[in-house]
């Protein structure tokens, strides 16, 4: 038990070093953290890297993925293969060409299970295929599993130090007032354009706050 | 865990096997629908059963402090009061204040320090208790209560034992609060991350409405939510799902 004043980093520190020895002890390349709301809306709390960062948001563009299928089931999704259009292809056929781009090979999604409650999940990419051997498997859900519990004692102990991205939520209800719609056709359109154009869907809304990106009732 | 072997290289004698059995049921109970009855009837049902204890009784430390009967071998009305008593005096409350155990194999011994206690024991026609501990490390959840009708009293092989029966039941009953506790506060940080979104949401909505930078926005949204005694969650529910109109929040009421 901690006494006295805490880190005020402590817990997005914790969480950071959680995740890199994960990656280390999975032989993987990378790694994000995704807390989903009690809506079911997945946001990226941490990730070791731009790659990882990507992933993330594609998976959110796309609405489909491992990741979003691990939350779902509560069990993890291995994807030792992305390129294997037998299997991942016809699972996920919207994110393959995607994935290409990025330069990841595989990908390993890992719920955060606290006592039953998928809280979210811990995403592992690797850019060269192949599975998780026994003791890489241990570990990620291990990891898994330290993550959800530092979450949680994060949640407990009031700890403030996690960043909960919101870009892409605000871009939302600006773009609702330019379309006329409501908050799930804006943010389906702020999607839809990552996805037609290519483009990270933060860069997008990101645009859109700074001003430098409207988008008219014409495109409603 | 205590051994409970009667000695070395001996075969297991009929109790012991039972004893085995009883261990396992007692694991058993703490997998899959973990049923806190069904574990405390078995824990108490054992002692009777298969040690030399004529009655034994089950108390809990509720959340405002005090001892619960939760559980006990007999339905005897006489017995029950003699175990809610204990709330006020006797050996259960030492037991758990001390966390550890409080023999008495005597009761008649101990009708200055325990009157209305020992009054009620003796009246039962029981001459000895003993309250062992529901202990893990520092915090003591509870006590298990063995009486006996006559000498001789409890046996230390059987102290062991019934010390090791409880040992299970308090790691399993710790084990089931602290997920009922995960789980809330999983279920409370997916809650307060949704409020969040739709606290975002309505700021964008309500900066590009009113051209205003978010600050303002936000300023505006916590004005109101205080000015009508609203969370800023529920005021950015409204916003967002069109029952508020964003008028109402912009330009801010004259005060």
């Amino acid at each position: 038990m901690t006494s006295g004043r805490q880190d005020e980093h402590e817990a997005s520190a914790l969480v950071g070093t959680i995740c890199a020895e994960g990656v280390r002890r999975t032989g993987t390349d990378g790694g994000g953290v995704s807390v989903v709301s009690s809506q079911g809306v997945p946001v990226l709390v941490h990730t070791t890297d731009s790659v990882a960062s990507d992933l993330g948001d594609l998976q959110f563009t796309l609405g489909e993925g491992p990741s979003v299928e691990a939350v779902r089931s509560g069990t993890s999704v291995l994807v030792p293969d992305l390129g294997d259009a037998a299997t991942a292809g016809r699972r996920w056929p919207g994110l393959l060409p995607e994935v290409h781009g990025l330069g990841v090979a595989a990908l390993f999604a890992f719920p955060l299970n606290v006592a039953g409650v998928p809280l979210g999940t811990l995403d592992l990419y690797r850019r060269t295929p192949g599975e998780l051997d026994a003791a890489e498997l241990a570990a990620g859900l291990s990891t898994g599993a330290a993550v959800g519990n530092a979450l949680i004692r994060a949640e407990q102990n009031g700890d403030r130090s996690l960043d909960y991205p919101m870009t892409v939520h605000r871009a939302a209800g600006m773009v609702m007032v330019q379309l006329g719609t409501g908050i799930s056709e804006a943010l389906l359109m702020l999607r839809a354009t990552a996805f037609l154009e290519g483009a990270n869907i933060t860069a997008i809304a990101t645009d859109v706050l700074d001003g430098n990106r409207r988008f008219g009732r014409e495109d409603a | 865990m205590t051994d409970t072997e009667s000695g070395p290289h001996l075969p297991p004698s009929g109790r012991d096997a039972q004893l085995a059995q009883r261990f396992v049921g007692l694991a058993d109970t703490l997998v899959d629908d973990f049923d806190l009855a069904e574990l405390l009837d078995h824990l108490v049902q054992t002692c009777v059963e298969l040690l030399d204890v004529a009655t034994a009784g089950l108390l809990l430390v509720g959340g405002n402090g005090r001892l619960h009967p939760v559980a006990a071998s007999t339905e005897a009305t006489r017995v029950l009061e003699l175990f809610q008593l204990q709330n006020d005096e006797g050996p259960c409350l030492a037991c758990v204040r001390t966390g550890s155990v409080v023999a008495v194999p005597d009761i008649t011994a101990t009708t200055e320090r325990w009157p209305r206690f020992s009054r009620a024991a003796i009246a039962n026609g029981f001459v000895s208790v003993h309250a062992l501990p529901m202990r893990l490390r520092q915090e003591t959840i509870g006590s298990l209560n063995l009486f006996n009708t006559e000498p001789p009293t409890l046996s230390e092989d059987d102290r062991r034992i019934a010390q090791a029966l409880a040992d299970v039941a308090t790691i399993g009953i710790l084990q089931q609060r602290s997920l009922q506790r995960a789980s809330q506060v999983a279920e409370q940080l997916q809650q307060a991350l949704t409020s969040r979104i739709l606290i975002e949401q309505a700021k964008g909505m309500l900066s590009e409405h009113a051209g205003i930078d978010m600050a303002t926005a936000f300023a505006r949204l916590r004005h109101y939510a205080r000015g009508h005694h609203l969370t800023l969650g529920d005021v950015s529910a409204s916003l967002i799902q069109g029952s508020l109109p964003p008028a109402s929040l912009v330009p801010p009421p004259t005060d």
